[in-house]
């Protein structure tokens, strides 16, 4: 299959993507809920200030470097190169750079206007502040020597004479904030219009990308219904571009709930997961707590069992043994054998004793582990108490924006649908 | 040249570092990247497909060559992606420069 290169004049007319303002009637939106964002009322290309301020001036600007060039071979030219974009991103920023060129030397353009008018004000600028200076000094002289006066008739023949400072000192003040006000509106418009343009320029990518939205729908649906690539772009030579308009708004509410369906999704999955990691954490510190107290358990049991019997034994057997020993002359042959007998039972107890002490240090331990554990475990339940809630909420949130998402799509089918499917023209007759 | 530019953020009121830039224009070749391939797959036969991915030792321009003769309004479709990527950007321009001003403070 053969690509072939695409010209404007096969493009649907007046549907050029460099020429967003014709897509943007302002279509309503009733179907719609509630819009994020308002089109309507877009205001055309950039503005170009008129050469004419610049000549006056004697200065040789050129401002038309915004303007699509003269040569109508070079202009079909650029707009083949923007039509054709046989590779990514290829041609797209020619038409940018010549936007991004014009709208640079506007600025430039306008910046030099005002530093030049504010350049020739300024001589005017300085006589005034000379003059308003002066009238300044005369004036609190004058006041000095006014306030100076107690006797009636020298305040009011010096009165006349402040009157008089206090007039000039006006006139002078208004006339020199007039100049300055000047001056400072030429700069502050020169931002103003900046501001302007980049309005316009941001606004101008939006609708750019509305229509390619309503182009993408048509093309999917299209290719859905088995078009080929002749009748694609045939048929959307066809839509009008109200359709394309209101599709492309429609497309763009949609795929802002689809995104936001998506992030509430994926917050979803996460506090699922933090959930699950959270019970499983309580499973393994229950386990272990019971580890604890199993450990506990254990160990007071064989306390128990050697304070109250094996170490009794012991002792009892040692009490006998001494009192065996206390009937028995030092050089009884069994003498020897009960001292034996009575050291081994003294070992056994010091072992008791020394088994006593280990055992009543697991208990502390285990004590200590098992309430730390009780508190891990208090922790957490209140965390996954804590979760839970927000995972009611990620749940909800997923609900809801499913919910909203399916109610753009289906608007948006029907958008699709009724660009692909118009009704037929009644015949009144 | 480059898709995005630093004098496009300008004209979109956008200020940036220079570091937030380079991972700015990464992450928009990288997304502009991924919803040409997407859509491209979307226009594909399975054999197409299959043809493809035999291709992964070809060169660039044989590929697009493929590409061009395969897939159906692949030069529409690449327009409209960087028209919807830039308008996202336009979109969100406030939206930069207050997570601008944000890491400033």
């Amino acid at each position: 299959m053969n690509e072939q290169r695409l010209s404007g004049s096969e493009l649907p007319p007046g549907v050029r993507p460099d020429q967003p303002e014709a897509l943007l009637n302002d279509a309503p939106l009733s179907a719609i809920p509630s819009p994020p964002d308002s089109l309507a009322g877009l205001p055309s290309e950039t503005p170009v200030e008129p050469a004419t301020n610049g000549t006056d001036l004697g200065i040789g600007f050129d401002d038309t470097a915004n303007e699509m060039p003269a040569d109508p071979v070079e202009a079909q030219d650029l707009q083949n190169r923007y039509t054709d974009a046989e590779l990514l991103g290829r041609s797209f920023p020619v038409q940018r750079a010549i936007h991004e060129l014009g709208t640079r030397s506007i600025k430039v353009w306008q910046g030099l206007k005002a530093k030049v008018h504010n350049a020739i004000d300024t001589p005017g600028k300085v006589i005034r502040q000379f003059a308003y200076n002066r009238a300044k000094s005369s004036y609190d002289r004058v006041e000095k020597r006014l306030n100076e006066a107690h006797d009636l008739r020298l305040r009011q023949r010096r009165q006349v004479s402040f009157d008089r400072a206090k007039d000039r000192l006006d006139s002078r003040s208004a006339s020199l904030d007039e100049r300055v006000s000047r001056m400072r509106d030429r700069t502050s418009v020169v931002h103003e219009n900046a501001e302007n343009r980049r309005q316009q320029f941001t606004e101008k990518l939006i609708g750019q990308r509305q229509y390619a939205l309503a182009r993408k729908e048509v093309r999917h649906q299209l290719r859905s219904d088995g078009a080929n690539r002749h009748e694609v772009k045939a048929i959307l030579a066809e839509i009008p571009n109200d359709m394309l308009d209101r599709i492309g708004k429609v497309s763009s509410v949609a795929e802002t709930s689809r995104r936001k369906y998506a992030e509430v999704q994926k917050f979803e999955q996460k506090a699922t997961s933090r959930q699950a990691s959270i019970a499983e954490q309580i499973a393994t510190t229950e386990t272990r707590a019971q580890t604890y107290v199993s450990t506990i358990n254990q160990a007071e049991a064989e306390i128990k069992q050697i304070r109250d019997k094996t170490m009794l034994i012991s002792e009892q057997n040692a009490q006998n043994i001494q009192a065996k020993l206390a009937d028995l002359k030092d050089n009884d042959p069994e003498y020897d054998i009960l001292i034996n007998q009575l050291q081994q039972e003294e070992q056994n107890l010091a072992t008791y004793r020394s088994q006593l002490t280990y055992l009543d240090n697991v208990v502390a331990n285990n004590r200590l582990n098992h309430s730390r554990a009780a508190a891990r475990l208090a922790g957490l339940h209140q965390l996954h108490s804590e979760h839970q809630s927000k995972l009611t909420y990620a749940k909800e949130q997923v609900g809801t924006h499913k919910q909203r998402y399916a109610t753009h799509k289906s608007i948006l089918d029907q958008a699709v649908n009724s660009a692909l499917n118009p009704e037929p023209e009644r015949n009144n007759d | 040249m480059a898709l995005l530019s630093k004098e496009l953020l300008k004209e979109l009121g956008i200020e940036m570092r220079d570091q937030d830039y380079q991972l700015l224009e990464e992450h928009f070749e990288t997304t502009l990247r991924t919803r040409v391939i997407e859509e491209i797959v979307e226009e594909l036969s399975i054999d197409q497909a299959r043809q493809l991915a035999t291709m992964q030792q070809s060169s660039d321009e044989q590929l697009l060559n493929w590409l061009r003769a395969n897939v159906l309004n692949f030069s529409e479709i690449v327009s409209d992606e960087v028209d919807i990527l830039l308008g996202e950007l336009a979109e969100n321009s406030d939206a930069f420069n207050r997570a601008a001003d944000n890491q400033s403070d």
